[in-house]
């Protein structure tokens, strides 16, 4: 059950979010918040990163505190003393979660807690994949079984697997550093992959888009009122070849399509033209041919209409050129 | 999303399934900011040593708390270490009220930190949040400080300033708005 969300609660979020916020003020908006309010939700993710990023700009060593101070260690002995102390701390404390899977593990059946003991030296190294990283402590059920091992027979025994687990917990750590550090570099790889794939749907958005808008201005060409058509046949080797151009005489906006035509080196282009009485070629655009022969052109510049006489295709380096250079594919 | 923040998500991850490796490389990527939040706030290294490690505890302890949709990692982290370093503040000045005075030049940074400090992206970023910050008045700018700094209400902000408690109500919308203006690009 949502409370209608009130321009006075936009007016109280700010502080909220910085924490500002007290009294009769805040305990109105807290219960609002909670009624899960989407318009507050909402609002609060966007302050809060904007409190985050004033915590990202706070988050520099004072000037004054940068260099060093008299009597106390410098910022890198510092934060490596810490570091120190840290992981001391965590290789003897069990997360909360595992402690939580350690008591599954152990409450339906206690018995298994003393189960996994390492018969022989070699056992830990299955064991150790699993358990790496996670603190032996003394609540551990799983941490009193090594030295719980055989006490009286053979007195060395248990210093030996103790030694020799120690010894594959230090070898499994190195590999996992560097398994870490190749597993970072998968997800990387990755991700640039995904950017890359995201980057070639964008392009192909893109072409999507200038296809639909090329389809609806042909469209617009061919249901105008007034359209003058005129056919091109093909030439020589291409004699099969049929196209057509539309123009539409009041907006003298044309499409030209052909079929049948076929398909050209990656180094040449077909490349429309006009003919005006003067016999001057002006170019048209350029364009290629799909896998089945087929190709369309909307033409993108004002025409002449009454002093186009003719229109031709040839065969041009790819791209077009100024005039024609190669042999004529198609005319009419 | 940045490869920084990928590699602070996956690092949470593992974090959250044990793993000290991962625990380490996280503190290494950002003790140095954790340290420089939590100075600025307390104002001394010595307490702030101890917040630190608090900081860093907590996130062994509690990195499923992390809502990777909410925040980046680093702000998440940031915004525990500023939780931290503020309760401690808090018990500081039930203890003894002049220390507070020592905390009071508590802010942002006057410059931005020179480039090459830290990483690109981070740098930018600051320096994005350098120019929000210079938008906003001082009052507007000092009423902002008391808040993040000394974690202080709108009513002790009134109280500190010696202000009407509308006004500084008034100045902490108006600041925060235009930081979120100019930060949501």
């Amino acid at each position: 059950m949502t409370s209608d969300h009130s321009p006075r609660h936009d007016d109280l979020l700010p502080a909220y979010a910085l924490g500002a916020l007290d009294g009769e003020e805040l305990r109105e908006l807290q219960a609002h918040v909670e009624t899960g309010c989407p318009v507050c939700a909402a609002e609060l993710r966007r302050l809060a990163a904007c409190v985050e990023d004033l915590a990202g700009a706070a988050a520099v060593l004072p000037e004054d505190l940068a260099g060093p101070v008299p009597g106390t260690p410098e910022v890198p002995e510092m934060l490596a003393g810490i570091r120190q102390r840290l992981l001391a701390q965590v290789a003897a404390e069990p997360r909360a979660a595992e402690l939580r899977a350690a008591e599954l593990r152990a409450s339906p059946r206690p018995a298994t807690a003393a189960a996994p003991v390492p018969a022989t030296p070699a056992a830990p190294a299955a064991a150790a994949p699993a358990r790496f990283g996670r603190r032996r402590a003394p609540g551990d059920p799983t941490a009193s079984t090594a030295p719980a091992a055989p006490a009286g027979a053979a007195g060395r025994w248990p210093l030996l697997a103790a030694a020799a687990m120690l010894a594959l917990v230090a070898v499994w750590g190195i590999v996992r550093q560097a398994s870490l550090g190749a597993e970072i570099e998968r997800l990387q790889g990755e991700r640039r992959q995904l950017a890359a794939r995201a980057d070639a749907l964008e392009r192909r958005v893109t072409q999507m888009q200038a296809e639909s808008e090329r389809l609806a201005r042909t469209l617009t060409i061919l249901a105008a009122p007034k359209v003058q058509s005129v056919s091109l046949a093909g030439m020589g080797t291409t004699h099969s070849a049929v196209g057509r151009t539309y123009i539409d005489a009041a907006g003298r906006q044309a499409v030209f399509y052909a079929s049948n035509l076929p398909a050209l080196g990656p180094d040449k282009s077909y490349q429309l033209w006009y003919l005006d009485e003067d016999d001057q070629k002006t170019s048209a655009g350029v364009f290629d041919v799909d896998a089945r022969g087929k190709a369309a052109l909307v033409i993108d510049q004002p025409l002449p209409l009454e002093r186009i006489q003719g229109w031709v295709v040839t065969v041009e380096p790819r791209g077009g050129r100024p005039q024609p250079t190669g042999p004529i594919a198609m005319a009419g | 999303m940045e490869a920084i923040e990928l590699e602070d998500s996956f690092l949470v991850g593992r974090i959250s399934a044990g793993d000290a490796e991962a625990f380490a490389r996280f503190f290494d990527r950002h003790a140095a900011a954790v340290l420089g939040l939590v100075v600025r706030i307390l104002g001394s290294r010595g307490e702030a040593e101890e917040v630190v490690q608090e900081v860093f505890l907590q996130v062994w302890r509690q990195s499923e708390r992390y809502e990777a949709g909410r925040s980046t990692p680093r702000g998440w982290l940031l915004m525990v270490a500023r939780s931290r370093a503020l309760d401690r503040l808090r018990r500081r000045d039930a203890r003894d009220r002049h220390e507070q005075e020592a905390a009071a030049d508590a802010g942002f940074p006057r410059v931005a930190p020179p480039r090459g400090t830290g990483r690109l992206e981070e740098a930018e970023r600051r320096e994005q949040i350098h120019s929000a910050l210079n938008l906003l008045s001082p009052e507007q700018r000092r009423c902002i400080e008391l808040a993040f700094f000394e974690g202080l209400t709108h009513t002790q902000i009134a109280e500190r300033l010696a202000a009407p408690l509308g006004t500084v109500k008034s100045r902490i919308l108006l600041a925060m708005n235009k930081l979120r203006q100019a930060l949501s690009t």
